[in-house]
């Protein structure tokens, strides 16, 4: 069987292969992470022609895929329309959405527009473009018979929320990795709640539907409360909502290509579909009503 | 003499014909069975309640017309799954060959080579190796897509469980084959080639086969990575953004079943095929 040697020395060299072309490693925090000399990511974008934006499509009126299997939704319409004035083409691929919170995209796409909430913890990882896009407040719901009706009733019950969302954050007390502004915060997290993190927030919902019973209520944004509501889950709105989230478009820190001037530039293309009311327009659509406005000012 | 001929013919018809129809009707039988648990499995989800002698029945209700509007949707992945599962079965059989070979060799780091090839994969869960190679693979400059990271994720992992079965086919090859051909001057890679593996191939197809069948389901595992859009992350995604997860897993859950049902078909035909010329009694 000596013939086979050459075989698994060529294997060998194979796997010992993959680890000379290593990239050099970009630091993952300050802000002058990406090295001097490495390539812009904006000029690399419009000499493309392309940008690859990460979309969560779990999630309707934000992100979803209709019957035919094109995206739409909110989130999707404010993506196309910043590549429209990019001057570029679009393309979506559809990470989960842990993988897109963690940072170190690796370079597999340019840009996400779901619905993120800047917070201290994520900007470790990633970077935000300015100002955010739209604003939701985070709305607690209960199973209709569940009796819980009130933020009191809240307390010492068990609380289903979306695996690394700002509502499991919130929930476990981090104020600090939130980092939200003061204002932001309309009430205090109950006290003595079993978290229960499931994979998406919309699992919460679809478990209270299927009957399951391990946790009594869950707290979300109050367009997928809506949206629940609307597709006939047995659930009920409990209290006011408890904070509101500033949702903006995240960039990779660790790219390899240097992200600064594509970050500055989506800023500006943000603040000017802001200013010439793009995005009330698509907001009003898709959700019914304006939320563009940021609450604490 | 004649007449005995023919009254021992006649008896050996009585019997054959006898044999036959038990046979029949075993066949109506289970035909028969089959259509009642059919029946059953729709009963079950037919969202019929009602009330017999005081006892409450109730049955799984599905909303139709969302399995209406989105099973098209959904369908479209049966195509990817398929050539992931051919991919991957493809990569499987190569390396399992490797590893066979490996296993039999007496160079001590091709056998150690195999054995730690085997001893790692099966030690590991495949949607943990899945998830590894996605993630991990990008350190080192190797940006696979989705695609080809569950391609080769699947086909390492069915890969060293399949070595065993190589393993196992060539050693079922008779001994005096390889003697045979050592006598009339092949060397070792000759009686492999020409000797040993065309007929190893015929004992390995049938659990090669079982194997394929099993990494069909296990495609759905890749759906973790997010971008490969096959039956279940179609069936995850259409199925949460509208709140629909159960209809949207059944939906997906009657395609798997149906490909598995047409492999079946087509693996009992390869069998049959290769099985000709060869004495089993």
């Amino acid at each position: 069987m000596k013939r086979l040697l050459p075989i698994f020395l060529l294997f060998a060299l194979l796997v010992s292969g993959c680890v000379a072309p290593a990239p050099p490693q970009a630091g993952s925090s300050g802000e002058s992470a990406a090295p001097a000399a490495a390539e812009d990511l904006l000029a690399a974008i419009v000499n493309n022609g392309t940008i690859r934006v990460s979309t969560d499509a779990n999630y309707e009126p934000q992100s979803f895929l209709n019957p035919q299997g094109e995206f739409i939704g909110f989130d999707v319409d404010v993506a196309k329309e910043i590549a429209k004035r990019l001057g570029v083409e679009i393309e979506f691929v559809t990470p989960d959405w842990d993988l897109i919170t963690a940072g170190n995209w690796g370079g597999q796409w340019d840009m996400s527009v779901g619905s993120m909430t800047v917070t201290t913890a994520r900007s470790e990882a990633l970077r935000f473009a300015e100002p955010a896009y739209y604003y939701t407040p985070a709305q607690f719901a209960a199973a209709a018979d569940s009796g819980v009706t009130s933020l009191a009733d809240l307390n010492g019950k068990s609380i289903c929320v979306g695996v690394a969302t700002t509502y499991e954050t919130w929930l476990s007390g981090d104020l600090e990795a939130l980092g939200l502004p003061e204002a932001s915060y309309y009430a205090d997290p109950p006290t003595d709640v079993t978290i229960i993190p499931l994979q998406t927030d919309n699992e919460c919902a679809q478990q209270i539907q299927a009957g399951r019973n391990e946790f009594q209520a869950f707290l979300t944004s109050n367009t997928v409360v809506e949206a629940a509501i609307r597709e006939g889950v047995a659930v009920v709105k409990v209290g006011s909502p408890v904070f509101s989230e500033n949702l903006s478009v995240a960039f990779d820190r660790a790219s390899e290509k240097d992200p600064t001037s594509l970050v500055a530039k989506v800023g500006e293309i943000i603040a000017e579909m802001h200013a010439d009311g793009t995005l009330s327009g698509f907001s009003n659509e898709w959700f019914g009503t304006d939320l563009t406005q940021d609450p604490t000012k | 003499m004649t007449q005995t001929t023919t009254e021992l013919q006649s008896q050996a018809d009585q019997i054959q014909s006898l044999k036959r129809r038990k046979q029949q009707r075993f066949r109506l039988g289970v035909n028969l069975s089959y259509a009642v648990l059919f029946l059953l499995l729709i009963y079950a989800f037919s969202g019929i309640k009602f009330n017999l002698f005081g006892l409450q029945f109730s049955t799984i209700s599905l909303d139709t017309a969302f399995i209406a509007e989105n099973w098209y949707f959904i369908f479209n992945g049966v195509w990817l799954t398929i050539l992931l599962s051919v991919l991957s079965i493809a990569l499987a059989t190569v390396l399992s060959l490797l590893g066979g070979l490996g296993r039999l060799s007496k160079y001590p780091p091709a056998y150690a080579l195999a054995t730690f090839y085997i001893s790692l994969i099966r030690g590991t869960p495949l949607l943990l190796q899945i998830i590894f190679f996605f993630l991990a693979l990008p350190q080192l400059g190797i940006r696979l897509t989705g695609l080809w990271a569950g391609v080769l994720a699947l086909g390492l992992n069915y890969g060293a469980y399949m070595t065993e079965i190589m393993r196992a086919g060539i050693q079922a090859v008779d001994i005096g084959q390889r003697e045979a051909a050592l006598a009339i001057g092949m060397n070792q890679g000759q009686i492999m080639r020409r000797v040993v593996l065309p007929q190893a191939l015929r004992l390995v197809i049938p659990p090669i086969g079982n194997q394929f069948i099993a990494m069909l389901k296990d495609t759905s595992l890749i759906s973790v990575t997010g971008f490969v859009w096959e039956l279940l992350w179609r069936s995850q995604k259409v199925g949460r953004a509208n709140f629909r997860s159960l209809e949207a897993l059944l939906i997906a859950a009657v395609f798997y079943w149906i490909i598995t049902i047409l492999f079946s078909i087509v693996q009992a035909n390869i069998e049959e095929r290769l099985a000709r010329g060869v004495r089993t009694t």
